[in-house]
């Protein structure tokens, strides 16, 4: 019984000191100032990681390097799953987040904007043998891959009678595609596009069926880091950033 | 110290309850009747559950609703593979006990390599993999239906878990016939019996009571082990929750209702892998 007490007593005790030490190592952190950046890295060419380096690059990382570099930031950057970043930017886990987010009115709900810097939309990939699917509407009835909680998602959602298959990274989905597991991929058309260079058995089929813009996202309360991405953020736009890195990173469709 | 006493105190009077002691007024199954007082820890936390969805119906309203048929799902999942890897374990712990040096080998090399290999890459293997082995097994052949193969996630995941699984059982089962004394065996010999009689009426029986505790966990760390699956495109009670937090930014909300569904199930399961322990237990007597 008196051994039982200290068992419980001595773990007690480890768990408030782990505990206090924790956050502390969370205060130091906010003391050198350094931001706390989600992204996704699963996103190419938006955001991945380059097998060579383990490093994450992409088109976003070099904005939001060009723009903490303007702006005096400290990044750190944090790869994590989609659903988790939009989640942890509503609780406010993280600073800010660059991974090809489109602005929609329920995110900016529970998160800030920066301003617009990429236009994107939604496209169907398929593989090249298959001559039954050729726009939105000839998807009934067909299975569909997307990432989930992607606007591709929700896209894929809204049409009637499909067979919508959700895997955590969009790459699983290309992956299933080319072995047929699935008729159709839905995502971000620079994506798409990538995919299809990189492999020759997929093709885009039918117009681009939405446009949506890309904006960083900021976690309520940090207005003073958002006024700061801005104020970079416009001034690279009017350089004209977004052609140097469409050229840098980007397939034409 | 007062919370710690009366915890403890309860713990002892529990064990103080039991098969030994009860068995002094014992006579038929009177005792099975008897309330098993941890279900009140399911009526808790189903407690919980109804509470939250009754007031604030959102968000927790509309996770239940959205997540319900994940826990068919779940479900599914779990009681399939949980059936199928009795029936691999079974036959994997008598390979494990074999004389047989080609089947013995065989097992064991199963128990080895599957039981070295986390579920989860053996579930994203088996759902990128077995797809494109059939489909090039199919142009071999020359089988148009083969090449055309598409796997089902959920067939596909049932059948990794029990791959998986099935070589934990594999080791539990032979524990158990090695836990019954070769004199049991020898005795049924010289009786008469053949060695698969013997085996099947003598050894088997008395194992099954050793294992069933083991069993009863390996049930519910596969109800667990089952969200794994989410991984590999199958709509289970995770990834709906995965599905809902990326719908609606509330990570928080989600995951207490998820872990509460969970929770409920394993709870449930355990109390019924308890009851069936003691139901077993007193054939014994």
């Amino acid at each position: 019984m008196k051994r039982l007490l200290w068992v419980l007593l001595a773990v007690v005790v480890i768990v408030v000191v782990v505990v206090l030490l924790q956050g502390r190592g969370g205060q130091t952190g906010n003391e050198t100032g350094k931001i706390r950046v989600a992204t996704d890295a699963t996103w190419a060419p938006f955001e991945y990681i380059e097998t060579n380096t383990t490093e994450i690059i992409g088109f976003d990382i070099d904005l939001f390097d060009a723009i903490a570099e303007r702006a005096d930031l400290d990044v750190e950057y944090e790869n994590v799953p989609w659903d988790s970043l939009l989640a942890g930017m509503a609780t406010g886990t993280y600073d800010a987040a660059i991974s090809s987010i489109s602005i929609r009115p329920d995110r900016a709900a529970s998160m800030n904007f920066s301003h617009p810097y990429f236009t994107a939309g939604q496209i169907i990939t398929t593989l090249k043998s298959n001559t039954d699917i050729t726009g939105n509407e000839t998807l009934s009835g067909e299975s569909i891959g997307v990432q989930i909680g992607t606007t591709g998602d929700i896209l894929a959602r809204s049409i009637n009678g499909t067979n919508v298959v959700g895997y955590e990274v969009i790459g699983d989905a290309f992956t299933a595609l080319r072995f047929n597991q699935i008729d159709a991929v839905i995502c971000d058309n620079p994506v798409a596009y990538g995919y299809v260079a990189k492999y020759n058995t997929l093709k885009t089929v039918g117009e681009v069926m939405s446009s949506e813009q890309y904006g960083i996202a900021v976690a309520r309360g940090k207005e003073e880091l958002l006024d700061k991405i801005n104020t970079a953020l416009d001034a690279l736009l009017a350089e004209g950033i977004i052609d140097q890195l469409t050229e840098k990173w980007l397939v034409p469709p | 110290m007062v919370l710690g006493s009366t915890l403890l105190d309860f713990v002892m009077e529990e064990q103080n309850k039991g098969p030994g002691r009860e068995l002094s007024f014992v006579v038929g199954g009177e005792v099975n009747i008897r309330q098993d007082p941890w279900w009140w820890l399911v009526v808790a936390v189903a407690a919980i559950i109804g509470l939250l969805v009754i007031l604030w119906p959102v968000p927790f309203r509309d996770i239940v609703v959205f997540a319900r048929d994940g826990v068919l799902v779940t479900v599914l999942v779990t009681i399939a593979s949980y059936f199928l890897m009795v029936i691999v374990g079974l036959l994997g712990g008598l390979g494990r006990i074999s004389r047989n040096k080609f089947i013995f080998g065989i097992s064991s090399l199963y128990v080895e390599v599957v039981r070295g290999i986390p579920l989860l890459v053996q579930l994203i293997g088996w759902y990128f993999v077995s797809p494109v082995i059939i489909q090039k097994l199919g142009l071999w052949l020359n089988l148009q239906s083969l090449v055309e193969y598409r796997a089902n996630p959920i067939i596909t995941a049932i059948v990794a878990i029990t791959i998986c699984y099935g070589a934990y059982m594999s080791e539990i089962v032979r524990s158990g016939i090695q836990s019954v004394p070769r004199g049991q065996m020898e005795a049924a010999r010289s009786l008469g019996m053949s060695h698969f009689q013997a085996m099947r009426h003598v050894v088997l029986p008395q194992a099954f009571r050793v294992i069933l505790p083991p069993m009863g966990n390996e049930f519910v760390s596969l109800l667990k082990d089952s969200s794994l699956v989410s991984v590999v495109a199958v709509a289970d009670l995770t990834r709906r929750g995965r599905e809902f937090m990326a719908a609606h930014f509330n990570p928080i909300e989600t995951w207490l209702m998820v872990a509460l569904l969970y929770l409920i199930m394993t709870i449930i399961a355990a109390r019924v892998v308890s009851y069936i322990e003691k139901r077993s237990k007193y054939e014994r007597y």
